[in-house]
């Protein structure tokens, strides 16, 4: 297809002038041309750390290995490809500053000239096929319907996120062929001819050092994007107070816990909850609306839990964690401390769990009761079938051992 | 986690100063290998510093605005970074040694650097002591015994080595509360708590429960910390590594090299530049023909000036054999796979063959940050009381699998629907497909029905289906919700 033909070319054109620039960056004596020549093999291998992971994300096939597919790759590649520009950037620092100590001059300026501004012209014309790859690439959303005009910025977003490291290499790279044509400029102009150094040979590594600090200071807001996605953090567009304060609200939930809201990749949220309410009718007519309010706020996988009232335990606490007390710390938000939770206003029991909550903040927190598991009171039958099963269970368990 | 700020701040202080040691010791010897050299103990102190950082992201376990899982994964991210960090400084090394073989440098001053190259692997060697600890593999340690009762038996292998009598019993102890649990409950409320404090009664009684509060702090430090440590380590043998290059190098060279002496002609075969010193080769050959009884010194054996670039070219394989299973490790947990010791299909298949479960779907695991791992599943049972009834069989099923984080959504079948069992009872809106976390592939047949419809489609409706069989306890429901009930596909126009 024309776009791989495009990019073959690209790959080609750029290890091409690799080389010639090593060359001549060691034949003139030039750092910064041979900088800018480690710039280039770089770029290739951003280039290709960015596609191969552009292409595990678009086939992100759940399977066995990865229950969401692999659809996080373009946040790790690019994050892979900033701290990889950011390693570079110090090695490329560290000489410019052994050069202000020990300074050298260019000697072949007018090869160094040439090969410089080639290598601009190829960087310019990465830019600009990597400009338009970024813009056309999520074609299969091209056929739906013109209504889903948000969704597919927000793909296009994502996609973006992964060819911004890519472009961010490309930029760093093009910047550096401008240093070394503004040196080489110099040079040639004002030839040094075996005379010892003057402010000319200062004008590389200064130079250099500029365009380091210009790369990081983009390359850093890439870094904090990812940051976001991979860590779990909230997503950008959700305000997690007005959210729990909407859910709250929703007649039926008695108070909700274990509120967890996380971005998987490109636009695509993931919530988790535990509600508390009264009854099975509660939950299922709540469960409506608790979506409905997830979805309003952008998140449309959500996950409810639901936990049924036992007058004697809190409130806020979750009713059934892990089977036992044990594993408490292997839980993603642990139970000895007090949980982020909120009670429904419209509860009668609210001022009971208020004041449950008191007793509870002011005994030790080991005493805090988690209770195992919480049946319904729906009769002793079902309990003794209950037992029944469960003893049965237990037996198993038991031969497990 | 105050033993690894600690090591990591020591060794910060340390290498920050040995660093500035070694640039003012070439800016006196006006040595520049010693200068780039310093500047590598410089990347040191960077992967300390992203490690520190890390470090101190990670203590914050409680979920906050921001983040509501806490920063734990704080130290998985800093793994990470190090690795690609690493990683390009192997890159960069390379081409450094690339540049080496085409033209040779001889070492200038090699006593001097022999001084400087020995006290920076002194200080890389107590680096990789403090470190050590988290080294390549695990750690075979007295806290080994808490973290193997934390992974439970199963048919994979165990990390660590198989637990004594103490944690066997530790693990008997749990389940066999369970069982007392289970059968001793003939009713709820009162013989619940009772149950409770027969549980909380066992767990004093055995001696062990009094060590769970330190062993979990022990415990947290095993995991995810482990990476963290583990890229830390890594840098410090790198530049070990590099140190030891540098001395083996320059002994070498004050051993075995014969330079050229400041007076007198001296041929270099060694160090061929072009154009300029050409010329001063044909001058010296020239001289040295013209008059024979004058000895001519050469210089020392070229292969020496190879040694440096080859030995770099050893080192930097080396660590890249090192780091690979770090960054795999670091990017597997940040990608949400499935850890690697957990069964997907048996975890399925163990739980659709509990009876009252219809269907299993949305199973999704994934690992926070080190033992936290977490799962979600769609539970699709009959009515309301079968569930109560699987419900902690199912927390039980994944707990044995050491997932103890689970949200766990049942969803009852509605009666007289013709679609599958596959289908998830309750999914956003069909145009929502493209925004949830994974496509909705069962629903095609449902898709149809339902666009035809609704016009107007955008994702920002909301359709559900309301099985009619739920409505018998509709007296129960409070009038709002009665209007909910009248139209089985009702659509809401959102505020958006």
């Amino acid at each position: 297809s024309g776009k791989t033909c495009r990019l073959i070319v690209m790959l080609v054109l750029t290890v091409g002038f690799f080389v010639a620039e090593l060359v001549s960056g060691y034949l003139g004596n030039s750092i910064a041309l041979v900088s800018d020549s480690f710039n280039m093999l770089s770029d290739l291998i951003s280039l290709c750390v960015g596609l191969s992971t552009g292409r595990i994300a678009r086939r992100s096939r759940r399977g066995p290995r990865a229950t969401y597919g692999y659809s996080r790759a373009e946040a790790v590649g690019a994050l892979s490809n900033a701290v990889f520009l950011t390693a570079l950037c110090f090695t490329i620092f560290v000489e410019a500053v052994l050069r202000l100590a020990r300074p050298e001059r260019i000697d072949d300026a007018q090869l160094v000239l040439i090969v410089g501004t080639l290598g601009l012209a190829v960087n310019l014309v990465g830019l600009l096929v990597f400009q338009d790859w970024g813009t056309c690439c999520d074609s299969p959303n091209d056929q739906k319907s013109p209504e889903e005009g948000p969704e597919k910025k927000k793909e296009k977003k994502s996609e973006a996120l992964n060819i911004r490291g890519v472009l961010l290499h490309v930029m760093g790279d093009a910047l550096g062929s401008v240093v070394v044509v503004v040196a080489a400029t110099i040079f040639h102009v004002l030839p040094l001819e075996n005379a010892p150094c003057n402010w000319q040979c200062y004008i590389d590594p200064s130079l250099t050092i500029i365009m380091v600090f210009i790369i990081l200071s983009s390359a850093f807001p890439l870094i904090k994007e990812t940051s976001i996605i991979l860590l779990q953090m909230v997503p950008k567009g959700v305000n997690m107070q007005r959210l729990t304060d909407a859910l709250a609200r929703v007649p039926g939930v008695s108070s909700l816990h274990e509120v967890h809201v996380w971005e998987l990749a490109g636009g695509k949220n993931i919530a988790t909850l535990h509600i508390k309410c009264q009854t099975p009718t509660d939950y299922q007519d709540a469960a409506y609306k608790i979506r409905k309010v997830f979805h309003e706020a952008g998140i449309h996988s959500v996950t409810i839990q639901p936990e049924y009232v036992d007058h004697k335990a809190s409130q806020l606490l979750c009713s059934s964690p892990c089977i036992s007390k044990a594993c408490d710390s292997q839980l993603c938000c642990s139970q000895r401390e007090p949980p982020l939770a909120k009670t429904n206003g419209y509860t009668e029991r609210n001022d009971s769990g208020l004041s449950a909550l008191r007793k509870d903040n002011s005994s030790s927190k080991n005493d805090i009761e988690i209770p195992i598991e919480d049946p319904l009171a729906e009769g002793s039958i079902k309990n003794v079938k209950n037992c029944g099963v469960s003893h049965d269970k237990s037996q198993l368990s038991s031969t497990r051992l | 986690w105050q033993n690894r700020r600690a090591r990591l701040l020591c060794m910060l202080a340390l290498t920050f100063l040995f660093f500035v040691v070694e640039v003012v010791v070439s800016r006196v010897t006006s040595s520049l290998a010693m200068l780039s050299d310093s500047f590598h103990m410089l990347s040191d102190v960077m992967a300390l510093v992203v490690a520190l950082v890390a470090v101190r992201f990670a203590q914050r376990t409680r979920a906050t605005k921001k983040n509501t899982f806490g920063w734990v994964r704080a130290e998985v991210m800093g793994a990470l970074v190090n690795a690609v960090f690493l990683t390009a400084l192997c890159f960069t090394i390379l081409l450094e040694a690339i540049e080496r073989f085409t033209e040779p440098h001889e070492i200038q001053q090699p006593l001097v650097v022999i001084g400087v190259g020995v006290a920076g692997l002194i200080i890389n060697l107590l680096g990789l002591c403090l470190f050590n600890h988290h080294g390549v593999g695990g750690h075979g340690h007295s806290h080994g015994h808490s973290h193997s009762s934390r992974q439970h038996s199963r048919s994979g292998p165990k990390p660590e080595q198989p637990p004594g009598d103490g944690e066997a019993a530790l693990h008997r102890e749990e389940t066999s509360t369970l069982v007392e649990n289970c059968s001793s409950s003939n009713g709820v409320g009162q013989e619940k708590l009772g149950d409770m404090k027969d549980d909380m009664t066992d767990l004093q009684v055995n001696g062990n429960a009094g060590h769970y509060p330190l062993d979990v702090e022990e415990v947290e430090e095993d995991s995810s910390a482990q990476l963290n440590m583990r890229g830390v380590f890594l840098h410090v043998f790198g530049d070990a590594l590099g140190s030891v290059i540098v001395v083996l190098n320059a002994l070498l060279f004050y051993g075995l090299w014969n330079p050229c002496p400041k007076d007198g002609p001296c041929f270099n075969p060694c160090v061929n530049n072009h154009c300029m010193e050409n010329a001063t080769l044909s001058q010296t050959l020239g001289r040295a023909n013209s008059s024979e009884q004058e000895s001519i010194t050469v210089a020392g054996p070229c292969w020496l000036l190879y040694l440096d670039p080859v030995l770099c070219l050893i080192m930097v394989c080396i660590l890249l054999y090192t780091t690979y299973p770090l960054l795999r490790e670091s990017a597997l947990i940040l990608l949400q796979t499935v850890p690697k010791q957990i069964d997907v299909h048996s975890l399925n298949s163990k739980l659709r063959t509990l009876e009252g479960v219809e269907a299993v779907h949305e199973l999704h695991i994934w690992q926070l940050a080190g033992s936290r791992i977490i799962g979600t599943a769609h539970i699709k049972c009959p009515d309301p009381s079968t569930y109560m009834m699987v419900a902690k069989r199912i927390k039980e099923i994944f707990h044995d699998e050491g997932i103890h984080a689970t949200t766990i959504q049942p969803e009852f079948a509605s009666v007289g629907s013709e679609s599958g069992r596959g289908k998830c009872e309750f999914p956003c809106r069909t145009q929502c497909a493209l925004k949830q976390c994974c496509g909705t592939g069962e629903d095609s047949t449902a898709k149809k029905t339902e666009k035809s419809s609704s016009l107007s489609i955008s994702c920002s409706e909301v359709v559900i289906e309301f099985p009619k069989t739920r409505r018998t306890k509709s007296e129960s429901i409070p009038s709002v919700k009665l209007e909910a009930n009248t139209d089985q596909n009702e659509e809401f126009e959102s505020s958006l």
